[in-house]
């Protein structure tokens, strides 16, 4: 099977000289109402159609001498489509060549070009979007045939739309084309070695043989990887922002992606730009379908694939749809570019034409490594959470009271009562299952609503007695400033701890460099560095439970659990199981103590702070504490920062000078100083000296 | 070849880029070579009855060098000059023009604090402060005591 190539060729006098000046033709033909135009454009001979009553030019035209061009069908694209089905029907035909159109799925109808009958080539439309459409047929003088499509909208304005070939070409020259023998190129490192494009598994033997089609049920062909998708390899693509997406050695290649709005359905294109590595330009392949967004048409999935012939020197991108609808891969080879274009894109895929292995999916070979810091990473806000609402004090099954002390000795009196005990007495076999519990909070809250107390269904004469209505309460513990002393390392972790204690919960470690170099202050502080911590206790009004909340610069980082409260026993079983449980809290309530450096060896010369305030065993300062025991400990929460002493060295830059790590020249520097490396290559002294000016620049000099 | 040999008293540290001098104590001998002469470590031997014990630097502006000297007697009015080539304080301008990744420097502004690389000397006590939580400018506690009675129904 032959496959004719190139594309409409003709007499150079009627190219146009720059791509916004193209040359005019009209055609010869029917209809007098369309223009044919050609001029090039980024390079390239392109030829568009456009309406001649809308036209914005209205020059003189030329005729093409040798190459005569023929709206053959036109009309509305609806009616068209319509018109169709889906086996293949005859629109156009000459005798020699012949047109055939089907549909396909949706509105995607393919052409079918034939000499005789011979099938040259399918070529696959959309017809979306647009009103009115045209087939042009063109012959040059050697009566090759060429047909093209162009559909536009007629609203008035200027409509030029380019033509898709779908047919071979005018060979204006005559000279048949070669023939190739393709194989498919193994593979392309692609999304800086992230994955590579594994090729290999398309059928070599499906390839070249004029079939363009072949069915998932070949054996002959395996199934394509998915990071051969143009769809997958485009996916981070900005839409008309040029990005670089594939690899073979040093050589690279880029892709565009430009999205073309339908009606419902948009179609996404690609289009390769392969570069050497010297970043000369190779050459730019044509637009490829990716696929389809949105709608109703079933988007076709298209695969990139590069196919080579060593012996002709020759290389193709071969774009291979997969239309799910018919279960197909299709290869689109009869649309080969120019044959300097094949032979570019062979002498691309030379360069160390091998794929990084899969072992090394990061190593690019021809980028660095890292060393270069992203941006900072955005920070979340951590808030706090709101107060539970379903608390069951509401609910009239169980009411908790307020009572003072007069008020207690009250409720005592009439619990004791006659009246009461003998009530008791016909409901209930045990006195405290209307009592739950009595017990003492360090917490009073504000404003509580008062009534007469009343238990179960037994109402008193205590009036006025305050109960709860809330179960949850946020308290405010106030908030503390962290300051650096040194403003310097010694500041950090391990030189300088931070612990705090917290009423009724206990002792923790707080992570030192997060306070001190916080990425973010509230406001209030004198300086840069240094945090203020804001203290909050969620208190479990009925069970005594307590969450402190620590928040660094109004941000909640820190959040212990603990309980307070004192219970009064009410009954010998209440009293029984108070003390049970006191037993039992005592047990292996954690206390969070850093540590760091108590296994740590001391050295000998611990004067240097590396060595002795790392290795300062952290004091634990309480012990622990829940319930009952907490409320016999102190109230007040507050930390307590371990910081190093460091004395103050006389003159100590032109002992020992101070830390720097900054580059720059010599000159700019005084006092003792000690270089890590320096470029002493410029000054005219025997290299024995310049041996000695590095060695005493790297012990230290006084400049 | 004669050459001037500039003996001085050096009163800086030898690492010092610019070093400076006692004053009016110069002394300069003028001679020729008998022999072959080091550029970077040249030895002298000069007859003179001046004493030249305190002698510890010299310069010879032939050479275009400065040197360390060590100097010994060895003989009736006869002392032997050793120098060594003082590389710091000879190429000082060109050192001075050059660029460095500088580990440590005395320089204000080219100082990196929060670097540690172990000079820092601390002492064995440390300083422990306690800091307690306020609000509007009081001692934060939760509350004070309060009784619940917890009954069913009510």
């Amino acid at each position: 099977m032959e496959l004719y190539k190139g594309k409409y060729k003709f007499d150079d006098t009627f190219i146009g000289s720059s791509a916004l000046d193209p040359s005019y033709i009209t055609y010869s033909g029917v209809n007098d109402d369309y223009t044919i135009s050609s001029g090039l454009q980024n390079g390239e001979l392109v030829y568009w159609i456009g309406q001649k009553s809308g036209v914005h030019r209205d020059e003189t035209y030329n005729y093409v001498s040798n190459t005569i061009f023929e709206i053959v069908r036109d009309g509305n694209i609806t009616s068209f489509y319509n018109s169709l089905t889906t086996t293949p029907q005859t629109i156009i035909s000459n005798g020699e060549w012949t047109v055939k159109a089907k549909i396909e799925s949706g509105f995607v109808v393919t052409f079918s070009a034939y000499k005789g009958d011979t099938l040259i080539i399918n070529e696959t439309l959309i017809l979306q979007g647009f009103s009115n459409w045209v087939i042009i047929t063109a012959k040059d003088e050697n009566n090759h045939f060429g047909a093209a499509y162009a559909q536009f909208q007629t609203n008035g304005y200027t409509n030029v739309q380019p033509l898709k070939s779908f047919s071979g070409v005018l060979n204006a020259n005559n000279i048949e084309p070669p023939s190739y023998v393709w194989t498919s190129f193994e593979g392309l490192n692609g999304n800086s070695g992230n994955y590579q494009l594994d090729l290999s598994k398309i059928a070599d033997e499906a390839i070249g043989d004029g079939t363009p089609e072949v069915t998932t049920n070949d054996a002959s062909i395996f199934t394509l990887p998915a990071q051969a998708k143009l769809r997958r390899i485009g996916a981070n693509l900005q839409e008309g922002v040029e990005q670089t997406v594939l690899w073979c050695g040093d050589n690279y290649a880029t892709a565009t992606r430009r999205t073309v709005e339908g009606v419902g359905t948009n179609i996404v294109y690609l289009t390769f730009k392969f570069y050497y590595r010297s970043e000369v330009l190779a050459f730019t392949s044509p637009e490829l379908v990716s696929h389809y967004e949105g709608g109703d048409v079933v988007s076709p999935e298209t695969y990139l694939g590069i196919i080579y012939d060593d012996e002709m020197q020759v290389a193709a991108v071969d774009a291979i749809t997969y239309n799910p609808a018919t279960d197909t891969y299709k290869y689109n080879l009869a649309t080969l570019p120019a044959e300097q274009q094949l032979q570019q894109l062979w002498v691309w895929l030379q360069d160390n034409g091998e794929y990084h292995e899969q072992g090394n999916p990061y190593d690019t070979g021809s980028e660095d490594n890292g060393g270069e810091p992203g941006t900072p990473r955005p920070q979340d806000s951590i808030g706090d959470s709101p107060l539970p609402t379903i608390s069951g004090l509401n609910m009239g099954i169980v009411t908790l009271y307020h009572p003072d002390d007069t008020e207690v000795a009250a409720i005592s009196q009439f619990l004791w009562s006659d009246n009461v005990l003998d009530n008791f007495k016909k409901y209930f076999n045990n006195f405290a299952d209307n009592i739950l519990s009595l017990y003492v909070l360090p917490f009073t809250p504000d404003s509580l609503p008062t009534k007469t107390f009343k238990v179960g269904n037994m109402t008193s004469e205590i009036t006025g007695v305050e109960y709860v209505t809330s179960r949850y309460y946020d308290i405010d513990m106030g908030s503390v400033e962290v300051l650096p002393r040194w403003d310097s390392y010694l500041d950090y972790s391990p030189y300088t701890k931070i612990e705090i204690y917290l009423p009724y919960l206990g002792s923790h470690s707080l992570d030192v460099d997060e306070i001190m170099s916080p990425t973010k202050q509230d406001g209030t502080l004198p300086t840069g560095q240094g945090s203020r911590l804001k203290l909050t206790y969620r208190l479990d009004i009925l069970t005594g439970v307590i969450v402190a909340k620590i928040f660094i610069n109004n941000e909640l980082r820190y959040q212990f659990e603990g309980k307070c409260g004192a219970s009064l026993p009410l009954t010998g079983q209440t009293y029984a199981s108070m003390v049970q449980g006191i037993v039992q809290a005592g047990a292996g309530l954690a206390t969070t103590i850093a540590t760091g450096g108590l296994t740590a060896p001391l050295s000998a010369a611990a004067a240097v702070a590396g060595t002795v305030n790392a290795t300062k065993p952290s004091i634990e300062r309480v012990g622990n504490i829940s319930g009952e025991a907490s409320m016999l400990c102190s109230k007040i929460p507050y930390i307590t920062i371990s910081s190093p002493s460091k004395p103050y060295l006389d003159e100590q830059e032109k002992y020992t000078g101070y830390p720097s790590y900054k580059a720059a020249t010599l000159g700019s520097f005084s006092g003792f100083t000690q270089v890590v490396e320096a470029h002493v290559e410029g000054i005219s002294c025997t290299e024995e000296e310049r041996t000695l000016i590095l060695k005493w620049l790297k012990e230290g000099v006084i400049i | 070849m004669s050459i001037e040999l500039k003996l001085r008293k050096n009163l800086s540290e030898a690492n010092r880029m610019t070093k400076s001098f006692a004053a009016n104590t110069d002394k300069t001998y003028t001679g020729n070579f008998r022999g072959e002469m080091s550029l970077l470590n040249p030895v002298f031997v000069v007859e003179t009855t001046d004493d030249l014990t305190q002698y510890n630097y010299c310069e010879i502006a032939a050479f275009n060098r400065l040197y360390f000297a060590t100097i010994r007697a060895v003989g009736y009015k006869l002392w032997e000059i050793s120098c060594n080539v003082d590389v710091i304080s000879t190429y000082a301008t060109g050192i001075k023009a050059s660029e460095a990744l500088v580990r440590r420097t005395g320089k204000t502004g080219k100082i990196n604090y929060y670097i540690n690389d172990g000079v820092f000397y601390t002492e064995q006590r440390e300083v422990i402060t306690h800091h307690t939580f306020k609000k509007n400018g009081q001692n934060a506690t939760l509350g004070t005591d309060s009784y619940y009675l917890l009954v069913a129904g009510g």
